[in-house]
């Protein structure tokens, strides 16, 4: 089905348990917060449409369950991932510490064909949450690991107030949007004859 | 109750105002003649306590169990008390449980103080090397959720699953008016977290909240609502067993995967083909029994319509026996009076002999939710996702009831259709021309006396002296063990003409020289010299599928022996008769299988050297 790669960009998100990763999709997909999610169970997923000069994009992004007992179902959802974000929560040291665990697990299961340059993007989220007061990893912090990966973009959100939420996933789907493209050229069978590929840049242009 | 018979279930589990919009409204209604109302319920226990179950189960795979009554009815579906007992034994088992509860609850307390203290945990408490984590908005005097340090694995473990409970806990059926309480929030909490210390190989996995949650609705009383957790677990912990490469609820989604195959294959192939063949789409319909493609309401009534279906009166003696001795096989046999007292599901699975988790109602549930799906499945379907959000789609929408109509209806026709695809592969064993002249009469073998007894004794004379298979005492033996295959039912019957065409065209060449194929292999060897082995019609042929055949019956014997509850696990057995008749056909009396086990030790033996001389000669891998 080499038309439907072509417009489909698969994102993945992953992270401990509680940090937003539901609430994050659904403010961006649909623009609202609510407090009735309960814990993802296996996975899920939602679609956006979203549009790149003038050619128009599928933005399917899976929700993944945050318990690490459920890692072993990554292979069969994290195949073919265009970009994978990498959430944490700013009240929560233990989630951030959990990055490098979800990134390696990631690159383990996922076997990128690139995995030196598979794009990464990271969210702290909830900094909403106590007026900041609560907040136990410092930007500082968060961006020094975010260096130290190649350069990771690095966004603080929150999902609850709709904060950077939209910037997030914009450099989330165009980062997934050069992966797909360079894929294809790793894939010849899958070239799309129309597109042209772009050099690749580490970090996010937005 | 209005004029219709249903009833509004509003009252019974309010949902928070704001949440109304968003929450998909129940579909289940008591229905009066139908749902087991509470008068019925009533009216089914005698004086001193015995309930009727049989009476029970019949209302409630009709309409379900009215709310007012879930909870008590749940116990006796679960397994927690057995309908057979008295109001008095029940009470003291009651107590006995709940003082259990007490104690175990008494260990985390003591480990723990936040449990049963009304208040929940959501950070970690210890590092992963079990030091206390210090908190300073704690106002207590150390900052310190937990007495000590600690450092064995155990209590480690556990309190490191303290913190996902609780963030599950917050999380659950939040809609529900009954979690606005964080009372209520923390029962739930510390049911988990016990059940976590009890049961520390499972421990705690997201999902079991989803499971845990109505009991502690239904039931008031705590201990009573752990231990209906308890019980529910015990069908579904295997499913929550994780190692590092995998889930255990995937031994039920590759039985699904199977269920399939059989029954819809074109289905199946579909799935196969775009990438669905692990059946993960179905993951968290089996993970959480359909807790989120249904209502509230309408889970606990699919809960209860496939409880009952799965009822088997033997059910509490075996949970009462602690889990490491519950031998399955040491059940009590079932008679036919408590065979009516079994469900629906579960008298079609004892009278099949199977008695495995992996089979269990859900995941021929899961089947039919795939079928009602099929056409959009087979259309729109084009890859993972697809399937995942057609499957999606359902969420509401279903009614519970006819899910369980149809799942019904999917397990008869896969245990039908299951035996057709193993018939159709064993007459595959067969070749196409075979010699017509051979008919059932001429070498049907009667049945009466013993098969085994006279089969061991055959297998005796089957070699010379000098170890050479003799033709006839070995065609003999094939004929004595062939009407094991009667007990099939008449869907064998092509088979088991096929196998005898091959006794037949080997037996005439037997008598074309009687001196010269004296040696079942000297046959094979004068047709490798005239160069007519390779023939489709020779009786080189003729052997390597009879052995093939018999390799079947072998394994059958095999089978039989090694499982002595047909597992499900050897496919080609899910069809076959009830054991008990089985063995009484062939010979076998009582639960003697001295004799059957001796014949099957030397039987395989002997096929494996056919098929070694068939291999020396280059011969055993030809096809029909």
């Amino acid at each position: 089905m080499p038309s439907r790669r072509r417009t489909l960009l698969k994102v993945i998100i992953l992270g401990d348990s509680g940090v937003g990763k539901t609430s994050l999709m659904n403010q961006y997909v649909n623009k609202k917060f609510s407090n009735q999610y309960k814990a993802t169970i296996g996975a899920d997923f939602l679609t956006k449409e979203v549009q790149f000069e003038d050619r128009l994009f599928t933005l399917q992004i899976w929700d993944t369950a945050g318990q690490e007992r459920f890692q072993s179902l990554g292979v069969a959802f994290y195949r073919g991932a265009d970009c994978c974000v990498l959430v944490y929560d700013v009240n929560s040291m233990k989630s951030f510490d959990n990055l490098n665990n979800w990134r390696e697990e990631f690159l383990i299961q996922a076997s990128p064909s690139d995995p030196e340059n598979f794009p990464f993007v990271v969210l702290g989220n909830k900094v909403d949450v106590d007026g900041g007061n609560s907040r136990v990893v410092s930007e500082k912090k968060a961006r020094a690991w975010c260096a130290s990966k190649g350069n990771i973009p690095y966004f603080e959100t929150s999902a609850k107030e709709g904060i950077n939420v939209e910037e997030a996933f914009q450099c989330i789907a165009k980062n997934a949007l050069k992966s797909g493209e360079e894929e294809e050229i790793y894939l010849p069978d899958t070239i799309d004859v129309g597109t042209s590929s772009q050099p690749r840049s580490t970090g996010c242009e937005c | 109750m209005n004029k219709t018979g249903a009833e509004d279930l509003g009252d019974f589990y309010p949902i928070r105002p704001e949440c109304q919009a968003d929450t998909p409204k129940p579909r289940f209604k008591p229905r009066a003649g139908k749902t087991l109302s509470e008068r019925r319920w009533n009216a089914a226990f005698s004086e001193d306590g015995h309930l009727n179950i049989e009476k029970v189960l019949r209302r409630i795979q009709r309409g379900g169990v009215h709310p007012s009554i879930k909870g008590s009815v749940w116990e006796f579906l679960l397994g927690c008390f057995d309908p057979n007992s008295t109001y008095d034994e029940r009470n003291q088992l009651r107590q006995h449980r709940r003082e259990q509860y007490s104690r175990w609850k008494a260990e985390c307390q003591y480990m723990v103080p936040v449990i049963g203290s009304g208040k929940l945990i959501t950070t970690p408490i210890i590092t992963d090397h079990g030091q206390p984590v210090i908190d300073y908005s704690i106002t207590d005097d150390k900052g310190q959720q937990v007495n000590s340090s600690f450092s064995d694995k155990r209590s480690i473990q556990w309190m490191l699953a303290l913190p996902q409970i609780g963030l599950d806990v917050v999380r659950t059926d939040r809609a529900l008016s009954f979690y606005e309480s964080e009372k209520n929030q923390a029962k739930l909490w510390d049911i988990l977290a016990v059940y976590a210390w009890v049961d520390n190989d499972i421990s705690y996995v997201q999902g079991m909240n989803d499971i845990c949650s109505p009991m502690i609705i239904l039931l008031e009383n705590e201990a009573d609502a752990f231990w209906c957790f308890e019980h529910a677990m015990r069908r579904l912990r295997e499913n929550f067993r994780s190692s590092a490469s995998s889930m255990g609820v995937q031994t039920q989604l590759s039985t699904l995967s199977q269920v399939i195959k059989i029954v819809d294959p074109k289905l199946h192939q579909h799935l196969e083909d775009v990438d669905g063949g692990e059946y993960l789409f179905a993951f968290r319909m089996l993970m959480v029994l359909f807790r989120r493609e249904f209502s509230f309401a309408d889970a606990l009534y699919l809960w209860e319509l496939m409880w009952a279906m799965e009822y088997n009166p033997n059910i509490f003696s075996l949970y009462e026996k602690p889990i490491a001795e519950s031998d399955k096989s040491a059940a009590p046999m079932l008679n036919n009076k408590l065979l009516k007292q079994c469900g629906k599901f579960e008298r079609k699975k004892v009278k099949t002999g199977c008695k495995d988790q992996e089979s269990a109602l859900a995941v021929f549930l899961v089947a039919s939710v795939l079928e009602a799906k099929n056409k959009r499945i087979l259309k729109e379907a084009k890859g993972l996702d697809d399937v995942v959000q057609i499957l999606n789609d359902i969420t509401g929408n279903m009614d519970a009831r006819k899910v369980c109509k149809e799942a019904l209806k999917i397990y008869k026709k896969y245990l039908s259709k299951f035996w057709n695809a193993v018939v159709s592969s064993l007459s595959t064993l067969a070749d196409s021309d075979l010699d017509l002249s051979f008919t059932a009469n001429k070498y049907s073998v009667r049945m009466e006396g013993n098969v085994i007894a006279a089969a061991l004794e055959k297998i005796e004379h089957v070699k010379s002296p000098e170890g050479e298979v003799l033709t006839m005492p070995f065609l003999d033996l094939c004929k004595t063990v062939l009407p094991v295959l009667d007990n099939f039912g008449p869907a064998m019957a092509p088979a088991k003409s096929d196998i005898g065409g091959n006794i037949s065209r080997l037996e005439n060449m037997y008598l074309s020289n009687q001196s010269e194929f004296n040696h079942l292999y000297m046959i094979v060897r004068s047709e490798i010299e005239s160069k007519k082995a390779k023939s489709s019609s020779s009786c080189t042929n003729a052997l390597l599928w009879l052995t093939r055949a018999m390799d079947f019956l072998s394994e059958l014997f095999c089978n039989l022996l090694a499982h002595p509850d047909w597992s499900m696990s050897h496919v080609a057995l899910k069809l076959a008769p009830d054991r008990k008749k089985f063995m009484s056909v062939v010979g076998v009396k009582g639960d003697d299988v001295s004799d059957m086990e001796k014949f099957s030790g030397r039987f395989s033996p002997l096929l494996e050297e056919n098929h070694k001389f068939l291999a020396s000669v280059g011969m055993d891998n030809l096809k029909a």
